[in-house]
């Protein structure tokens, strides 16, 4: 399978985060530790007029705006737009089942789940905030570069690469995979991760054969990048419980990502782009509102 | 290693046997190759039960299949052996002898397959074997070297069987020269005593052990004779064994090797020898080298024919002075016989000396004693006196005549006799004349006549109508005294004139005994021209062959030194014949020896071949069925099998089908304008009349503005008749009339408009149409009809055409076309057209390339009209009495021109 080159899938990412706009997202006072450009649509440090409001008691004298003050008789404060910069940590799972297309036409998971967290990440660092890789050599930038260091890094983790450790900061955490890895597993993987992250959003992106399972008669099955192999004698006998397995791990992952704080959503490769990527801005909107 | 009658001779192979259970657990384990499939989300299911996991484990029946083929493919290379008669076992040196003589050539591949059989019996164990061939040569094999079984093999292979007989003494003497003390010996016999069966077997079993396999040619295997007789030839073959009727062919050849002539002889149940006649032309007798039995290869079917046995050697004896020829006595006698017999003129005692077939002898009074005695000698001995009578014999007779003569002869007719002359009488059946025809202009104006005894008539060959012999004969010995009772010349009678009288004598000629070994050729020496092979095949005369002393030849018998053939001398070529005297079968073997007849020895067969094959074939059916379970066979297999059971189906249930395509059929024919023809069963006259409409309608579009479709053929019962213009009834000269159902929906296609064309295709002369027309088309609503008359629309409808020609040119008949307007249908047009023209044979071209089909009198020029009647005929249909309006259209202007200048004039 090969992958689709790194320019074309960054290209589709720029439009894409061009499409979405500037994103800005609320963020939970209590994480917004940075100084940044972020615009938090809030009251705080900031450079930018956020409002004039009634002056306070336990407000500073050097705080009144005088001039806005002498134009009446109350005292008012000036009050600048809140501006602070998130950390955006994305991860999309290098494993080789991660990088698995059923049919030609369609894109592999990793490459859709990297095109949009480089969207994502364009959209974010439009608004200023930082966009890095988890687990990536570098460090998170903003701005337009962002894209691009999400997309580079990402493509230069190895395939065998264990699951990243905790950043240092305070970030928010977007993981892309599909998530059939063993519950326990991610569970002990997110759950350090969850400490240093209370924002986190699980993209389960997966191929239409794994959400239909379309086999029938006696079949071999094997995981891309793997030589354990299963043997089923009539496909068509396990269908009902693959489903059933299939459905209770996004209910797992679900309640998992709750447990954490976090989000999970799934997308399909069939599925529009444009509407996993809204789902996800709007994950992160919601999440800033919820907070 | 033998098991029952089967032995291996790769026993160790068989432990291979030992891994099939092994291999039971591990095919178990092994189910067919599924199919494969990428699926990261592996893991959610890994530990998922499938609630069927039957096919994972192999099917019983293909376990079954694939430990078959296991156990065919260790078996095959275990190199089984079909070998009934390997349980004989002995231990030991074997001697294993072989008859190698022309008895042995027909059946030469039993032969070697019996001693094959027999060396790898006596091989077992890597025993040395002898190999010993009883039939002499010059240069005899030295059979005392003892041979592993592939020499052995090798050796059999390489011999050939002589073309003379074996010589067991012999082979005897040379087994008890050797001082060879096998411990077995077998026998593989040609099944013939040769005069040596049970001493031979005697004496092999005072040796060893003995065994005899016998290989006996069944059916007529050798021909021992072959003699001209009066029709041609008479051959006797003779078989080994009686028992069944049995049946042979015997073909004359020529010496080039074409075939003249062959017969079927049959062996009665209880014989052992039948006689092949044969009745070749005299000419072609002639050509005639060798008889051969059909079939049969060996020495002994062949039966070489020299020129002595060839020609009969007759000697006219004292034939008289050359001056007169015409007046010689023998004149006639030698102009019968010179096309078939070689002739030969001398004195009676030279002639007897000379030793020839028949002896003619002409008018003799006295015949001296020592001449009398010496004929009665040759007589004895076979040979033909033919003596006519006349003046001198009915004055002083001898005794050398088959019956006691009155001493006088008798003259018919004459001025001073009662009687007329007299008439040849039809031959009995007892007579060797009988059959030739009989000249009935024939008369008799003098004889000799017999003393009336008892036995006049059994000696009476031919006869007057008043029943006095004209030809006597007797049986003196082995040959034949005959006596024409009438002169050699036609001085009594008209008989020398006749062709009757060239068939009895030839038949009188060759009534004798066969007189080929007495016949001694005086000095000189014959040299091998051509010899036989123990096949029967002529050869270049083998290296050991030498010539022969002529008068030892007729005392020679084949040898290698005198092998079977044609020998060249003074005399002309001799043949020296394998067949005689024929072997006799022996069938009284001593208690002694054990004897295997044919119909129990069965050869060893390799099996190993088979069952390896066997094995492969089954593997390559498994790899179908793993490929089938994988879901990989190509899909056009499935499509295939799919359509091969549908057309299955189809098959079976054609009706339907049938009924549905009417429907199809018609809505197609509806949609343009498409010609019909009656489906009468008969295939051919089917494919003609289509290839005749779509003739027509391929001129049609090349001439005028109606495109027809191509035709269809319809069926009147079944389909839709209402939406084709014409249909064309070519009616099969076995017809049966119209159903009543197929005559009423033509009676309701012909209502409606339809043209209905019925062509009986037996138009002559005063008879247009067959007679039992009216019974074919019983049903039919017909009204009156009438040949076309001159004025009729159809000769004008497109051409102008006085005559409606098809391939052969008869009459048109069309309704009358009287009656008022309302009765008649279809507005007057003729909806039913009747002839015999065969017009769509005409018509009819091939569609592949355009040409006639058919060949048609007045060639391309008649086609083309038979072409302008159907587009006429076509047109007529399709325009109806358009056409016939059309001739009023100077009328209807001139009436128009005058209206419309008389609405001028009021305007």
């Amino acid at each position: 399978m090969a992958r689709a080159p790194l320019e074309q899938l960054k290209g589709e990412a720029v439009a894409l985060a061009n499409q979405l706009g500037s994103l800005s997202t609320q963020t939970r006072a209590a994480s917004a530790g940075q100084i940044g450009s972020a615009k938090r649509r809030r009251a705080g440090t900031g450079e930018d007029f956020w409002e004039y409001r009634r002056y306070k008691h336990e407000d500073g004298a050097q705080r009144i705006d005088w001039r806005r003050s002498a134009k009446g008789t109350r005292l008012y404060v000036r009050e600048t737009e809140l501006e602070t910069a998130r950390t955006y940590l994305f991860w999309v799972d290098p494993s080789e089942g991660f990088a698995f297309n059923s049919k030609d036409g369609l894109p592999e998971k990793a490459d859709r789940a990297l095109v949009l967290s480089m969207a994502l990440a364009g959209a974010l660092s439009r608004a200023g905030e930082r966009c890095g890789v988890l687990g990536g050599g570098r460090s998170a930038v903003s701005g337009a570069r962002a894209i691009s260091r999400v997309g580079e890094d990402m493509r230069e983790l190895p395939a065998d690469s264990v699951f990243p450790r905790p950043p240092r900061e305070h970030a928010s955490a977007i993981i892309c995979s599909d998530f059939y890895a063993p519950i326990e597993e991610w569970r002990a993987r997110l759950q350090p991760l969850a400490a240093k992250c209370r924002e986190g959003l699980l993209v389960q992106v997966c191929d239409p054969l794994e959400v239909a399972f379309p086999f029938e008669g006696r079949t071999r099955f094997a995981r891309p990048g793997e030589s354990q192999n299963r043997i089923v004698g009539k496909a068509e006998s396990i269908r009902e419980g693959y489903l059933k397995r299939f459905a209770e791990r996004r209910v797992a992952m679900t309640a998992l990502a709750a447990g954490l704080g976090w989000r999970f959503m799934s997308h399909e490769t069939t599925e529009e782009v444009r509407i996993a990527l809204n789902r996800m801005a709007h994950a992160f909107q919601i999440a800033g509102v919820a907070a | 290693m033998t098991f029952g009658p089967f032995l291996f001779l790769q026993p160790l192979a068989l432990l291979g046997l030992l891994s099939l259970p092994i291999l039971w657990f591990l095919l178990r384990a092994t189910p067919p190759e599924p199919k494969r499939a990428l699926l990261p989300s592996l893991p959610l299911f890994r530990d998922l039960r499938a609630e069927e996991e039957t096919p994972s484990r192999t099917p019983w029946w293909l376990l079954a299949l694939r430990l078959l083929a296991l156990a065919l493919a260790i078996i095959g290379f275990a190199k089984p052996t079909w070998a009934p008669n390997a349980a004989l076992e002995a231990t030991g040196r074997a001697v294993v002898v072989v008859d190698d003589g022309w008895t042995s050539a027909q059946e030469w591949r039993e032969v070697t397959r019996h001693a094959i059989s027999a060396i790898e019996e006596a091989t077992e164990g890597n025993t040395p074997v002898h190999v010993m061939f009883t039939a002499p040569r010059t240069f005899p094999r030295d059979f005392t070297e003892p041979l592993d079984v592939e020499t052995a093999r090798q050796v059999i292979r390489n011999a050939r069987p002589a073309s003379w007989l074996p010589d067991r003494n012999d082979a005897i003497e040379r087994l008890a020269a050797s001082g060879l003390s096998p411990q077995r010996v077998i026998w593989i016999s040609d099944g013939f005593d040769h005069d040596t069966g049970r001493s031979f077997a005697d004496q092999l079993s005072n040796v060893a052990p003995t065994e005899i396999r016998i290989a006996r040619p069944g059916g007529g295997f050798a021909i021992t004779s072959a003699d001209s007789s009066a029709q041609g030839a008479r051959v006797s073959v003779v078989r080994a064994l009686d028992g069944v009727i049995e049946t042979a062919d015997v073909i004359a050849e020529t010496a080039e090797g074409a075939s003249i002539s062959s017969t079927q002889l049959e062996f009665a149940a209880d014989q052992t020898t039948a006689e092949a006649l044969f009745e070749i032309p005299t000419a072609a007798l002639n050509r005639v080298a060798r008889f051969r039995i059909a079939g049969v290869q060996s020495a002994g079917a062949v039966w070489m024919w020299d020129d002595a046995a060839r020609r009969p050697h007759v000697g006219l004896a004292d034939a008289g002075s050359e001056a007169q020829p015409l007046l010689s006595e023998h004149y006639y006698v030698r102009k019968a016989l010179e096309p078939y017999a070689q002739l030969t003129e001398q004195p009676l005692d030279q002639l007897i000396e000379a030793d020839v077939d028949a002896i003619v002898l002409g008018d003799r009074g006295a015949i001296s004693d020592d001449d009398e005695t010496a004929l009665r000698t040759y007589i004895d001995e076979g040979g033909v006196l033919i003596r006519f009578a006349g003046p001198r014999l009915a004055a002083q007779a001898d005794d050398l005549i088959p019956t006691p003569l009155r001493p006088t002869s008798r003259a018919l007719g004459g001025s001073l006799a009662w009687e007329t002359p007299q008439r040849l009488s039809d031959f009995t059946s007892t007579s060797p004349f009988f059959g030739i025809p009989l000249p009935k202009d024939t008369v008799v104006r003098q004889q000799v006549l017999a003393q009336p005894s008892a036995d006049l008539p059994t000696h009476t060959w031919a006869r007057l109508e008043d029943g006095t012999p004209l030809v006597t004969g007797a049986a003196v010995g082995r040959g034949q005294l005959v006596l024409f009772h009438v002169t050699a010349d036609p001085d009594w009678s008209d008989l020398p004139y006749t062709g009757a009288f060239v068939e009895m004598l030839r038949r009188s000629v060759v009534s004798g005994g066969d007189r080929s070994n007495v016949r001694s050729e005086a000095e000189g020496t014959l040299t091998p021209v051509r010899t036989l092979d123990g096949f029967g095949l002529l050869a270049t005369p083998s290296p050991g062959a030498t010539p022969i002393q002529a008068e030892a030849f007729v005392t020679t018998r084949p040898g290698p030194a005198s092998p079977p053939g044609l020998y060249s001398g003074p005399g002309g070529e001799r043949a020296l014949n394998a067949g005689a005297p024929a072997p006799l079968a022996f069938t009284q073997w001593p208690a002694s020896v054990s004897v295997t007849e044919e119909a129990a020895v069965l050869d060893r067969r390799g099996l190993g071949g088979w069952m390896i094959a066997a094995a492969m074939a089954i593997v390559a059916l498994d790899l179908l069925i793993a490929l089938a379970f994988a879901g990989r066979l190509p899909q056009w297999g499935r499509g295939a099998a799919t359509a091969f059971i549908a057309g299955l189906v189809f098959v079976g249930t054609p009706s339907p089908a049938e009924a549905q395509s009417s429907d199809g059929k018609a809505m197609e024919a509806a949609l343009g304008v498409r010609f019909a023809y009656v489906r009468t069963g008969d295939g051919r006259l089917d494919q003609i009349t289509e290839a005749g409409l779509f003739g027509l309608s391929f001129q049609l579009g090349q001439r005028t503005s109606v495109e027809p479709d191509m035709p269809h053929a319809v069926d009147l019962e079944r389909d839709h008749l209402e939406v084709y213009p014409l249909i064309y009834y070519a009616v099969p000269r076995d017809a049966q009339p119209l159903t009543p159902a197929a005559a009423e929906k033509v009676n309701a296609y012909l209502r409606a408009g339809g043209a209905f064309v019925v062509d009986t295709r037996d138009a002559a002369p005063g008879s247009d149409v067959s007679a039992d027309l009216e019974t074919l088309l019983a049903g039919i609503d017909a009204p009156p009809l009438q040949p076309a008359p001159s004025d009729h629309v159809i000769t004008k409808s497109y051409y102008l055409l006085r005559s409606f020609p098809g391939r052969l040119n008869g009459r048109l008949w069309v309704e009358r076309g009287t009656g008022d307007r309302d009765t008649r249908r279809g507005d007057g047009v003729s909806a039913l057209f009747i002839g015999g023209s065969d017009w769509a044979g005409a018509w009819a071209i091939d569609r592949t390339n355009g040409q006639p089909l058919l060949t048609m009198q007045g060639g391309e020029a008649a086609r083309e009209m038979a072409y302008r009647f159907g587009i006429n005929l076509v047109m007529y249909v399709l325009t109806g009495n358009y056409k016939e309006d059309q001739v009023h259209v100077p009328d209807l202007l001139e009436r128009l021109g005058r209206e419309d200048q008389s609405s001028r004039s009021t305007d």
